[in-house]
């Protein structure tokens, strides 16, 4: 080769990785350009795409698809009276833009015929509300108002008159949902006493926030979060509410990832440092794993139009599997032995192959967020090999690599197979299996099928929004009862049909309360026939003469009272459509009572304070000609996460079974392949009985870095035992192992110290099956050539 | 419905003041004086109530209850037992099935006018002149006539307040709404002690 071809070559390599890069920012700037939410947090895309009723109903539930949200809000009393403070709090927020009401208990109902304009379906509350029309009904009522009369207790003297029966307020009373809350001088207050400990007392609200694009959105919750801390001081109180989760959620992703990042780089600089001592070199290695990192990213938001931050945090790992290519490559050209580099390169484009492949199966888990996994990790490990291929002709430069004849017979560079599997297999594989066995059989896995096992989000604001939970008495906040129908009609009616029951059921206090759309809007059927119940002119003037004698009211005080009767009876009926249209309507509540499926709709009933599951299965049994199904988010959650990992089981086999497959095309020789597999696979079934032991119970991410294992393991595997075929260099194999596994330990022990679940899931999970790998693969190829 | 409970705690509040002790001059600054000095005491009330709209006159009693500086509770006895308390801040209802608390920014008109009640309890002339014109005038045999024109906002529903005494003593307020509704609060005379 000639100097002049060389420094062509040299040229050529520099314009390729430059070319590569100038590509990534082009195509990073094109995908920041027209996405301006290239990142999410939707838990919902690591769900099964199942058609149940309930799992399509699950996945309603927790997408973040809600105009408005509601925050809670617990802080602690101080020295001002609860309402002077509770007050401030409430006016000091409601000042911010984008905050769309504060609650704290003491809003009282406002008089119709004050606002402006006065309320659309204010007509129509002897349509929307129970009005059982008797002269003692009407007595009781009127004989109430007198004596709020008399205090100056009524908020609207002519309201009074227009509703005696204050049917007004008995509607209204029906949308809110926080009537429960214990109050202290008119404001919402926490029990003095929680679940077996003595709490101090605190401030109990509810804020609305307006659900603007999200960078604004995010900011408004900044500026609650930071209007907060200025007025009680960030110890004192506890936010949360599903979007304050997951705004924390991402903020402490970012920041894990930044910071898990930053450590695991810093960990593999200085292993590469000690292993190469070049500047150039440490260059050399970096550039694939920084290329194949923003190519993965740009694949998945190119793909999938946004990528999930559960995906990204996937990113850390690829630290440890892509840096491994450029080490071993460089590895093997610091024998200058282009002989070595041409042996070193096959395994590693071996192993990278099938790691990418096996990366891919899990597309077939037709999961959104573990097919954005895939494009992620193969594209990525993909990338990571073309980019240290490319590196080539510039490590070749750097080495000065010694010519070599370019057709070498193997008897030269390999040894004969002298390989011996009985003792290995023996003294190894068989132990190791029985111990494996013997562990898992005596002291199973335990599994983490709870819906927190799926989350990123840290423990503490779990723990937070599980208490404001408590505070607020939301804790059933998963148990419905699921009610498809045909029509709007037909789900009212049906949820009409059932008052009766469902009202048992609190009578015998199997449920505390029930929330349905019925509550809200009648059926037609149901307000055509309270219209014809209406009491006649007659009867109302009959019952108003006898109701008005106890007290100083007159009769002809009531005629606004009659005059709106009149005006009910003309009405038309107020229909779904009509409903809907009106301004006054929250669109989130009723979102929450209907989800519209693709032919037909599905009606909530929100149960709280469900005592016993049986009884509420019971009655959607007992009513099954309403094809009720009881939804209770917790049980589903486990069933479908268990659905999940046997899919992850699945493709595991899958990969594992790829692997043995391109490992038999490579090499012919099923005991080649078994001398190469086995240890990754002991390495997998090890790990496991390592938790095991450990007592950790295990979530879908510790099945998915099993994945990791087996595709690091694939090249520790092969590395070892086609070194020790060398009949030369083959301590730059050993060396080349043994760097990229003292990275590997390094970058994923820094996961393992994360605070957050998924990162910590993943990096134990690595850090104890690459040493298991690492050490089953050293042994299996130490026995093999040991002499007998 | 917030109104109407201020004109009521005014009229409670005036006739909650301090019994006479001797009969020196009387004049506006020696009143405020008197009343400045009392700490706490309590007090047996009957109230009339016109309302124009409804032609109906309601009768209303109860005991009225100050603590100095700030604490003032009125006590319904009859038609219904039930109360309202007073604080600068806050008014707080609590009758059977009806609780409420208006706070500044929830009632400020409320709260404005439970302030300038605990201000002539608490005799401070000064800052009840802030708010209201007074006009006090002596009608002979020791009787006395104060009335307070607001000067706030407070104009949009209160007419007047004419308070009606002997000595130190008040025996009749009146308070008068735009709308030509009035509340009068009676108490009989005590005897000088």
């Amino acid at each position: 080769m000639t100097p002049r071809f060389k420094h062509n070559q040299k040229t050529r390599a520099y314009s390729t990785i430059s070319g590569i890069f100038a590509f990534i920012l082009v195509w990073a700037g094109a995908v920041g350009f027209f996405n301006k939410t290239p990142f999410q947090n939707d838990l919902t895309q690591f769900f099964p795409n199942q058609q149940s009723f309930e799992a399509q109903y699950l996945k309603h539930r927790l997408s973040p698809q809600q105009a408005s949200s509601w925050l809670m809000l617990a802080v602690k009393t101080n020295d001002q009276p609860p309402v002077v403070q509770s007050q401030t709090i409430q006016s000091t927020l409601q000042t911010l833009p984008g905050v769309i009401q504060v609650l704290n208990g003491s809003e009282t109902i406002q008089s119709p015929l004050q606002q402006t304009p006065a309320p659309t379906l204010y007509p129509y509350r002897y349509l929307l509300t129970p009005f059982s029309f008797s002269e003692a009904m009407l007595n009781e009522h009127i004989q109430q108002r007198w004596q709020e009369y008399q205090l100056g207790l009524m908020l609207d003297k002519h309201w009074l008159l227009d509703d005696p029966s204050y049917q007004w307020g008995t509607y209204l009373k029906q949308w809110q949902s926080s009537q429960h809350l214990s109050k202290q001088n008119g404001v919402w207050v926490s029990e003095l006493k929680t679940i077996g400990t003595q709490s101090p007392q605190q401030l109990l609200l509810l804020i609305e926030v307006d659900k603007q694009p999200d960078l604004l959105y995010q900011s408004l919750l900044q500026q609650i979060e930071s209007t907060l801390n200025q007025i009680i001081g960030q110890s004192h109180y506890q936010l949360s509410g599903a979007d304050w989760i997951a705004l924390k959620a991402e903020q402490e992703i970012k920041q894990a990832v930044n910071w898990v990042t930053a450590l695991a780089i810093s960990m593999v600089f200085l292993s590469l440092l000690i292993a190469f001592r070049s500047a150039k070199l440490i260059l050399f290695s970096c550039l694939p794993l920084l290329g194949a990192f923003a190519i993965a990213t740009l694949s998945t938001i190119t793909l999938f139009g946004s990528m999930q931050l559960i995906t990204l945090a996937l990113g850390a790992i690829l630290l440890g599997v892509a840096i491994d290519y450029p080490i071993h490559t460089i590895t093997a050209f610091q024998s200058r032995q282009a002989s070595v580099v041409q042996k070193i390169w096959t395994t590693i484009r071996l192993g990278a192959l099938t790691s990418t492949f096996g990366f891919l199966m899990l597309w077939w888990v037709n999961i959104e967020g573990l097919q954005q996994i895939a494009i992620f990790a193969s594209t990525g490990l993909l990338s990571a090999l073309l980019l240290t291929q490319s590196l080539k002709p510039l490590l070749n430069k750097h080495f000065a690599l010694t010519d070599i004849p370019a057709k070498v017979p193997t008897y030269q560079v390999e040894k004969r197979s002298e390989q011996h599997y009985f003792k290995p297999f023996f003294m190894l594989f068989l132990p190791g299996l029985v111990i494996i066995i013997m562990v898992l059989a005596l002291k199973p896995l335990q599994w983490q099928d709870d819906i927190v096992s799926l989350s990123p989000v840290s423990p503490k604001l779990i723990e937070t929004d599980k208490m404001l939970r408590s505070l607020f008495q939301h804790q059933e906040a998963g148990k419905k009862i699921l009610v498809p129908a045909s029509s709007i009609e037909a789900l009212l009616q049906k949820q009409e049909s059932l008052i009766p029951y469902l009202e048992n059921l609190k009578k015998t206090q199997f449920i505390q309360q029930y929330q349905m759309l019925s509550q809200l809007l009648p059926s037609l059927a149901l307000q055509r026939q309270r219209q014809q119940n209406l009491p006649t002119a007659k009867q109302l003037q009959n019952a108003l003469n006898s109701a008005t004698q106890s007290n100083h009211f007159q009769a002809r005080h009531f005629d606004t009272f009659s005059k709106s009767l009149e005006q009910t009876r003309q009405l038309p009926l107020l229909n779904n459509d009509m409903f809907l249209q009106n301004k006054w309507i929250s669109a989130e509540l009723v979102q929450q009572h209907v989800v519209p499926l693709s032919n037909q709709i599905l009606g909530v009933i929100s149960l709280s304070g469900v005592t016993s599951d049986s009884v509420i299965e019971n009655f959607t049994k007992k009513h099954a000609e309403h094809g009720l199904i009881y939804f209770n988010q917790r049980v589903l959650v486990a069933n479908q996460i268990s659905d999940i990992r046997s899919q992850l089981f699945q493709v595991l086999a899958i990969l594992i079974a790829v692997l043995a497959l391109s490992l038999g095309l490579k090499f012919q020789r099923v005991k080649d392949v078994f001398m190469i597999l086995t240890p990754v696979l002991l390495a997998v079934g090890a790990t496991l009985a390592s938790f095991s032991l450990l007592e950790i119970p295990l979530s879908i991410f510790h099945l998915m870095s099993l994945m990791l294992i087996a595709a690091i393991g694939l090249d520790y595997s092969l590395l070892f035992a086609q070194g020790a075929q060398q009949v030369e260099h083959s301590q730059e194999w050993q060396r080349s192992i043994r760097v990229a596994f003292v990275t590997t330990l390094g970058s994923f022990a820094m996961l393992a110290f994360s605070q957050l679940a998924l990162l910590h899931a993943i990096g134990l999970t690595v850090l104890i099956g690459v040493t298991w790998v690492y050490g089953l693969s050293y042994l299996s190829t130490y026995l093999s050539q040991e002499k007998y | 419905m917030k109104i109407k409970l201020l004109l009521i705690s005014i009229v409670f509040t005036s006739s909650f003041l301090p019994s006479p002790v001797n009969a020196t001059p009387l004049t506006l600054e020696g009143l405020f004086s008197t009343w400045s000095c009392v700490k706490a005491e309590q007090k047996k009330f009957t109230e009339e109530q016109f309302d124009p709209f409804l032609e109906i006159t309601t009768t209303l009693s109860g005991t009225l209850h100050y603590q100095a500086p700030d604490k003032l509770t009125q006590h319904y006895l009859s038609p219904i037992e039930g109360s309202v308390f007073f604080t600068p801040d806050t008014v707080r209802l609590d009758f059977p099935n009806r609780q409420l608390s208006l706070s500044t920014d929830s009632a400020p008109m409320l709260t404005m006018l439970s302030q300038t009640l605990l201000h002539l309890l608490n005799g401070n002339l000064e800052k009840l002149s802030q708010s209201f014109k007074l006009e006090f005038s002596e009608q002979g045999n020791q009787t006395w006539q104060l009335n307070l024109f607001p000067k706030n906002t407070l104009r949009v529903h209160l007419e007047s307040i004419a308070i009606l005494g002997v000595q130190q003593q008040i025996l009749e307020i009146r308070i008068n709404k735009g709308s030509g509704e009035w509340r009068k609060l009676s108490f009989k005379p005590e005897p000088v002690s």
